[in-house]
């Protein structure tokens, strides 16, 4: 069995949960600023339910 | 005489060890939960068949003929599972069933699904204790962000000896989740806080729909290009549904294509658990950290929404029975936020709510996976 490296595998693990936040958060700011854009620039109607 | 015992030598009976039995049972009680219980039938009836017929002796099923042609589940196998096509294929169908509005209405609940990714980490360490390699810890801990697809990729990429575990382990543990989340609900959240009632979502347009699958893929493919093919089927499937153009490819991608692959993705998991594989404690292992990392990513979404409404108005404060959503297991978590919303307020109706963290759960996991795949290859 492969020896692990505890403080790689800790340190590294952490930096990947914080980075999961950091790329949800960077979608949310891309969601609002896309909304606010299509909102404030070319708003149009509440799409029906289930469009296809 | 000779030829009788050539013939006894040709069928499964002398060749059958204990382990055989056993898997039968395995099989079998795979297809009573899904057929008797209805815990989903979709996925477990193939698993459970799957389980059952590849393990009788000489089966011409898993192995590769003297010719070097697989055999027939070999051929699921390989082309479906090895090289990572069915799991994409599975992301375009949901994604073409899937709303995104709750999600782009209430874009802070994608903080949600990232918080719920918290058992997938935890059980990566407790899988290290356990002896597993550090590529085997990350497959495993996938399983509590409760996405099949999700779960194959990563297991097949970082540990492939381990799919057919870690594929039961996370369909068992979502179709149990109306079981195993009520009571971590109860026990991380007070009465006051379950009956929070939320602002009704704003409306959302359609041309926010058919931007959202393209800032979404975009995002992705620049942050974590490992789940690209997961992530980029997903929202193409979605784009498919929102732009309203493409009627007859969405609704092949939501039905007979999903039905097909859904077919040969089951038969094949079922299939990688033949007896000499299966029975040792690994897999008993891993089904143990299983529950534990459903029970922490529900924590974990949980926490997220009571972090988040330290810094929200009294009047947009969320219920933090929806964190429980941000594992995935789309929609029946967000389901299970609603019950137990409605058991302490009649007039709270959290489904649509908690729909955000469900389907952020399902990007949060697949980063997550992606996270993984980039440590450790």
């Amino acid at each position: 069995m492969e020896p692990i490296n505890w403080s790689f595998a800790l340190s590294s693990l952490f930096i990947r949960f914080v980075g999961v936040f950091i790329v949800l958060a960077i979608m949310q700011i891309g969601i609002r600023l896309s909304s606010y854009l299509i909102n404030r620039f070319a708003p149009d109607q509440p799409s029906a339910k289930g469009a296809k | 005489m000779n030829v009788l015992f050539g013939i006894l030598h040709q069928t499964g009976f002398l060749n059958l060890t204990w382990g055989h039995p056993v898997m039968w049972v395995v099989g079998l009680f795979f297809l009573y939960l899904a057929i008797v219980k209805k815990f989903e039938p979709l996925l477990l009836v193939p698993i459970g068949f799957g389980i059952f017929i590849v393990n009788f002796p000489l089966t011409p099923l898993m192995g590769v003929s003297k010719e070097g042609i697989p055999e027939l589940l070999q051929v699921f196998y390989r082309y479906g599972i090895s090289w990572e096509v069915i799991p994409c294929v599975i992301f375009l169908g949901l994604g073409a069933m899937t709303d995104f509005e709750p999600l782009i209405a209430n874009p802070k609940t994608l903080l949600v699904g990232a918080g719920a990714q918290l058992g997938v980490f935890v059980t990566f360490i407790g899988s290290l204790l356990l002896g597993f390699t550090l590529k085997e810890a990350g497959s495993i801990g996938i399983i509590g962000g409760a996405d099949g697809p999700t779960t194959i990729y990563l297991t097949q990429a970082l540990a492939p000896h381990l799919l057919g575990a870690n594929a039961l382990a996370a369909y068992s543990y979502m179709a149990l989740v109306p079981l195993i989340q009520p009571p971590i609900m109860r026990l991380l959240t007070t009465d006051k806080e379950r009956q929070i009632v939320m602002q009704n979502l704003r409306k959302v347009s359609r041309t926010e729909k058919i931007l959202f699958p393209l800032i979404a893929a975009g995002i992705i493919a620049l942050l974590i290009p490992a789940v690209v093919p997961l992530m980029g089927m997903f929202m193409f499937g979605n784009l498919m549904k929102e732009c309203g153009v493409v009627g007859r490819l969405t609704e092949t991608a939501q039905g007979a294509l999903m039905n097909i692959v859904t077919i040969f993705l089951g038969l094949s998991v079922g299939a990688t658990m033949q007896a000499d594989k299966f029975l040792n404690p690994k897999p008993l292992m891993i089904l143990s950290l299983g529950i534990v990392d459903f029970a922490f990513c529900t924590a974990g979404g949980i926490w997220t929404v009571q972090i988040i409404n330290w810094f929200l108005k009294k009047e947009n404060k969320m219920n933090p029975l929806i964190g429980s959503a941000g594992v995935s297991a789309v929609p029946m978590s967000a389901r299970v936020s609603q019950v137990e919303g409605l058991k302490y307020n009649k007039r709270n109706y959290l489904l649509m709510h908690a729909m955000g963290p469900n389907l952020a759960g399902v990007i949060g996991t697949a980063a997550a996976a992606g996270m993984f795949i980039a440590m450790f290859k």
